[in-house]
């Protein structure tokens, strides 16, 4: 221990040494969860011994036979649990990143109509921002559901967008791309274009110093990146294009209900709002906060170098902004993919849903399920984390 | 320098007298240009923030105030006598079932003194001149459940329970008289001197207390049947009331400087803080059963409270750290000096004063905790949320969804609300007194 | 150095009747003020007394209530005349530097190079360094703000106001956050600016670089201009007996 007591350090076996002390404690603490984990193991296992529940993974062959009302990947109810659980993940995962656009996006816009001097748009940003706090989000998302979403007119008379949308109570209809190149490809085009730049003469003529290069400005980065991914997509679109590799499915109008084109189940259309907005709050007071803990001075220096205002948040306040905005923003994105579970109260299937609900009550092996969810959540957190340990370290870099 | 010679040719300076400042003395009608029409863009802002206003307002108040229908036997009558407005009449009818759950009508009164008990118990905190709050929160802590539980259970009870309900009583005594000691002028003495003069009362009171549970047993009222907003803030007060301590544990434990406890503590944090509540309480309801021996069975409201004592308490654990290392390590290394253990250090010295910090956060912790609560609902505890929403089932009022959920919404934003600004009101007071 | 575009005997910058006011409080009294073109200004006297506020008027940084500011004959009343004059005409050094702590001493002086005046990278690197070499730290330009210390940042400030080509420069305390060590080494740098015939007007405590240098000192206290004239007169004899209080207390505490 690293005591810095006026005494001397005593090193007889007597309770005044401190490090005997700190091994006792240790010691004493090995002990004793030692035990409680021999205590509740035994209580486990005499529990499913009388109920008759060996436990195992083995259950996740055998067959789920129930039908999902949702699914992003290829689902029939003659596949096994696994599958079911990969499902309730990459819903889970869906959702969440929707979410996590749209409460982001949002969250910026409101951050800054939050910082307006206007009196009467200051009291209408602060209404939204405690309205949507105060009130619990379980309680916002079965409000949009059951009072807003299942309101909407029958299928027979659903609203409709041009020829090609449709929102009715049972959800909301959108055109779908059919095309055998898979989204991947879009990936391959990035890197292709990201290759291609940095090969480009005006990459290798850089006079910066490496490590000058590898502390670029944060936001600079997430610009870049953003600006790759666009091309990457531009490229694939017209890859896409000169292939003829493609096709739109519209929704029509069939007899009973809305056929073809993807449908985004109320549920699912429900929850995306509500969590949405809720989050979106928490982001836009981040925002603002951000941007006023930037002294004020740098506005003045701005100003009096001559940069108009919109210079001057571009250029000055943001990128410094993004110190303080980027950890907590990304900690949010963490609480919105925990909060996606909350969409099991209006039945989306989510993890949760499928597999804590369905699929434990089906199954009866409880411990198995709950591990399984659980270490979902876990590993998702730990590589959010990660990332943000990251983005931590490379701005403590450039600060000193 | 020339000084003395010029000394009597310096003029006096006389500053020019300061003027009000122009447009003070204004119209009103000009102060509201200034505010909102000054610009071409702030103009056209006021109008179109006015004109979103009347948008969502004016339906909004149409169907909640002027086509209400506020009393009707059920909801056919509602609709019939007005289709577009709210039909307040059902949550009327439902009010009592929202608030106590499906608490038996004639034992509510005892929901209510344990509410007015408690208010009054806790009042010192926040009553400036009340002397010893600490001891006022500590007594609240360790007592008032014995008063709470003897109430609102009911039923029989071992000695030891009588006796915590009979210390209870003899505490919020002394509470009420010291509050009416004070309400009449009078100024609290230290409270030694008052004491011993009642010491014989009390004894006689915590006694009588004690005994009269023979006598006066009261109604046995299983847990299913608690319900409603009573239901809902149990949850968070028992959920925060056991965080602390948990909390205040493993924050210590994840500064420890011995690596097991450390890691022990880092450990359960990080797992707690990862995975979302739900799956906690779906995890204690499914799971918990297994842990247990088959002899000890924990009903459902007691596997909630566990759970969601375990979860406030690992992120309480993340405030108190917080706190904590506000606490200059220069405070710890004066406790050295004048030879405190490690225990004495933090009970007498950095805890105060971490916790004292760190009342804001806390405050903060328990409107998450008391908006978390509402996930009860979706595992079959009948906090408001579900009561909220068994009232569309009922077959007078089938389908009557909007009005309750407004109703719930509008009673957690009074106190969700209403708790932050508390909270901002205690940060500003903290700051000026340090 | 490239010379500058003024002719001498211009005025460059003329304040008539300001009056400014923070709410109730009336900040800056009835202010009337020449500066010529290659005049160099000092502006003294003790806290409060509107010195800052009356610089930072000058470039918009402050918004008066009454009263006229001419800039090269230019009112600044008009928004749009304002902003331009501002940009091309002056330049600030602040007390507390106000450097961008997110890019690199090059990079502070380039961006309004850059994104104002339109220049190439390279131009804009060459042109900074240049200016960073004169005020004498052209070896921290990969360095960033947090690496360096009050008496270099200060500098860089310098350069940085100095890169645009102002023809007026206002320096707002600029030594006042500096440690003893370092406030000779800005003053070196302010001295060797002021010999290059560069309008200025400087608000500061150091009475020894205002009788070295300036043309004028002004002598404000509560908000008004209590005497203005040649540095000699004003330091040496003052007409008024504020102006003898304040510098008797300026010499009492040894900033000479």
């Amino acid at each position: 221990m690293k005591s810095t007591s006026p005494q001397k350090t005593d090193t007889s076996w007597s309770w005044h040494n401190p490090v005997l002390r700190a091994w006792f404690y240790q010691c004493a603490t090995i002990i004793i969860v030692l035990l409680l984990v021999y205590y509740l193991g035994s209580n486990i296992i005499e529990n499913l011994r009388l109920m008759g529940l060996p436990f195992g993974f083995d259950f996740l062959s055998s067959t789920a036979s129930f039908d999902i009302g949702w699914t992003l990947i290829d689902y029939r109810p003659d596949m096994n649990y696994w599958r079911v659980y990969l499902v309730g993940i990459t819903n889970t995962l869906v959702l969440s990143l929707l979410i996590i656009v749209f409460a982001t996006v949002l969250g910026f816009l409101m951050g800054v109509v939050r910082l307006s001097k206007h009196p009467l748009v200051a009291i209408l940003a602060r209404a939204y921002v405690e309205i949507f706090r105060n009130i619990p989000l379980l309680i916002q998302i079965i409000f949009w559901f059951v009072v807003i979403f299942l309101e909407l007119p029958k299928p027979k008379h659903s609203f409709a967008i041009g020829e090609a949308f449709f929102l009715n109570n049972r959800g909301f209809y959108t055109p779908e791309l059919l095309t055998d190149s898979p989204l991947l490809m879009v990936l391959l085009a990035t890197v292709v274009v990201w290759v291609v730049y940095w090969l480009l003469p005006r990459g290798l003529k850089s006079t910066k110093s490496p490590q000058q290069q590898a502390t670029k400005s944060l936001a600079m980065l997430a610009t870049t990146g953003l600006k790759w991914l666009g091309y990457g997509l531009m490229l694939y679109v017209v890859f896409l294009i000169f292939s003829g590799n493609f096709e739109w499915v519209n929704p029509e109008k069939g007899r009973f209900n809305i056929e073809g084109g993807m449908f985004l189940p109320a549920a699912f259309c429900a929850a995306l709002i509500a969590m949405s907005v809720y989050r979106s709050v928490t982001i836009a007071e981040m925002v603002r906060a951000g941007i006023l803990s930037v002294d004020q001075g740098q506005k003045n220096a701005a100003q009096a170098i001559g940069f108009t205002q919109w210079q001057t948040l571009k250029l000055v306040l943001i990128p410094q902004s993004a110190r303080s905005i980027i950890p907590p923003l990304i900690n949010s994105w963490l609480t919105i993919v925990k909060e996606s579970s909350l969409a099991v109260a209006i039945g989306f299937p989510e993890l949760v849903s499928l597999f804590m609900q369905t699929s434990l009550n089906q199954t009866g092996r409880a411990i198995e399920v709950v591990l399984m969810v659980m270490a979902f959540y876990v590993v998702t957190s730990l590589l959010i984390s990660g990332v943000m340990n990251q983005v931590n370290k490379r701005m403590q870099i450039q600060e000193r | 320098m020339t000084q003395q010679s010029d000394h009597n040719k310096l003029k006096t300076f006389v500053p020019i007298p300061a003027r009000p400042a122009p447009g003070a003395s204004n119209s009103w009608l000009a102060h509201l240009r200034q505010q909102y029409f000054s610009t071409v863009l702030s103009s056209a802002l006021t109008v179109t923030t006015l004109f979103l206003f009347y948008l969502l307002m004016s339906p909004l108040v149409d169907w909640a105030l002027v086509k209400a229908v506020w009393s009707a036997a059920d909801r056919k009558e509602c609709y019939s006598v007005s289709p577009d407005g709210a039909c307040w009449a059902g949550v009327i009818h439902w009010f009592n079932n929202i608030i106590y759950g499906r608490y038996p009508s004639p034992e509510i009164w005892r929901i209510n003194l344990v509410f007015v008990a408690l208010v009054l118990w806790a009042s010192p905190i926040f009553i400036n001149r009340f002397p010893h709050k600490v001891m006022v929160f500590l007594s609240l802590w360790l007592a008032f459940p014995g008063l709470a539980s003897y109430l609102l259970l009911g039923g029989e009870h071992g000695l030891l329970t009588q006796l915590w309900f009979g210390i209870a009583c003899a505490i919020l005594t002394i509470i009420v008289l010291a509050l009416i000691w004070l309400v009449t002028g009078r100024e609290l003495a230290p409270g030694h001197s008052a004491l011993t003069r009642l010491k014989l009362p009390l004894l006689a009171l915590t006694i009588g207390a004690c005994l009269g549970q023979q006598w006066l047993i009261l109604e046995a009222v299983e847990t299913t049947r608690w319900g409603g907003l009573f239901l809902t803030l149990v949850i968070a007060s028992v959920a925060i009331m056991m965080a602390l301590p948990i909390g205040i544990l493993l924050a210590l434990g994840r500064r420890s400087e011995l690596p097991v406890i450390k890691y022990l503590a880092i450990t359960f944090i990080e797992l707690v803080r990862s995975v979302p509540l739900i799956t906690v309480l779906f995890m204690a309801v499914t799971m918990l059963p297994f842990f247990l021996p088959n002899s000890v069975e924990l009903d459902k409201l007691g596997q909630v409270l566990v759970a969601i004592s375990l979860f406030a308490g690992a992120y309480m654990a993340e405030n108190v750290r917080g706190g904590l290392q506000a606490i200059a390590v220069g405070q710890t290394e004066a406790a050295k000096s004048l030879g405190m253990n490690y225990w004495q250090n933090m009970i007498f010295i950095v805890l105060p004063q971490a916790l004292r910090l760190m009342i804001p956060n806390i405050v903060t912790s328990f409107i998450s905790t008391l908006k978390d609560t509402t996930l009860v609902s979706i595992i079959g505890l009948f906090d408001i949320l579900l009561m909220a929403k068994n009232m569309a089932i009922d077959k007078k009022w089938l389908d009557l969804h909007t009005e309750p959920l407004v109703l719930i919404a509008s009673i957690f934003f009074v106190l969700c609300y209403g708790m932050s600004q508390y909270s901002l009101y205690l940060e500003r007071k903290l700051q000026w007194s340090h | 150095m490239e010379s500058l575009t003024k002719e001498h005997n211009a005025t460059a910058i003329a304040l008539k009747g300001i009056n400014l006011w923070f709410d109730d409080f009336h900040a800056l009294k009835d202010i009337d003020l020449t500066v010529a073109s290659g005049e160099i200004v000092v502006i003294c006297g003790p806290s409060g007394s509107g010195k800052s506020t009356l610089v930072r008027c000058i470039n918009h940084l402050e918004q008066y209530q009454q009263g006229q500011i001419e800039i090269f004959d230019q009112s600044l009343a008009n928004k749009k005349v304002a902003s331009q004059i501002i940009r091309q005409d002056i330049g600030m050094v602040f007390q507390h530097f106000h450097l961008f702590p997110h890019l690199s001493i090059l990079q502070n002086c380039t961006l309004g190079l850059m994104h104002i005046k339109g220049m190439e990278q390279q131009q804009a690197d060459d042109k900074a360094m240049v200016l960073l070499e004169r005020v004498g730290v052209a070896e921290l330009a990969e360095k960033f703000p947090g690496q360096i210390s009050g008496g270099q940042k200060q500098r860089v400030a310098i350069a940085r106001a100095l890169v645009m080509e102002p023809k007026i420069l206002l320096l707002d305390e600029p030594t006042s956050a500096l440690d003893p060590e370092m406030i000779k080494e800005v003053l070196d740098v302010m001295i060797d600016l002021a010999g290059s015939g560069m309008t200025m007007v400087c608000v500061t405590h150091e009475i020894g670089f205002a009788r070295r240098v300036a043309d004028t000192v002004v002598f404000m206290a509560e908000g008004c201009i209590v005497e203005t004239g040649p540095a000699q007169q004003v330091l040496g004899s003052p007409q008024w007996d504020r102006t003898q209080e304040f510098l008797a207390h300026v010499v009492s505490n040894g900033a000479a």
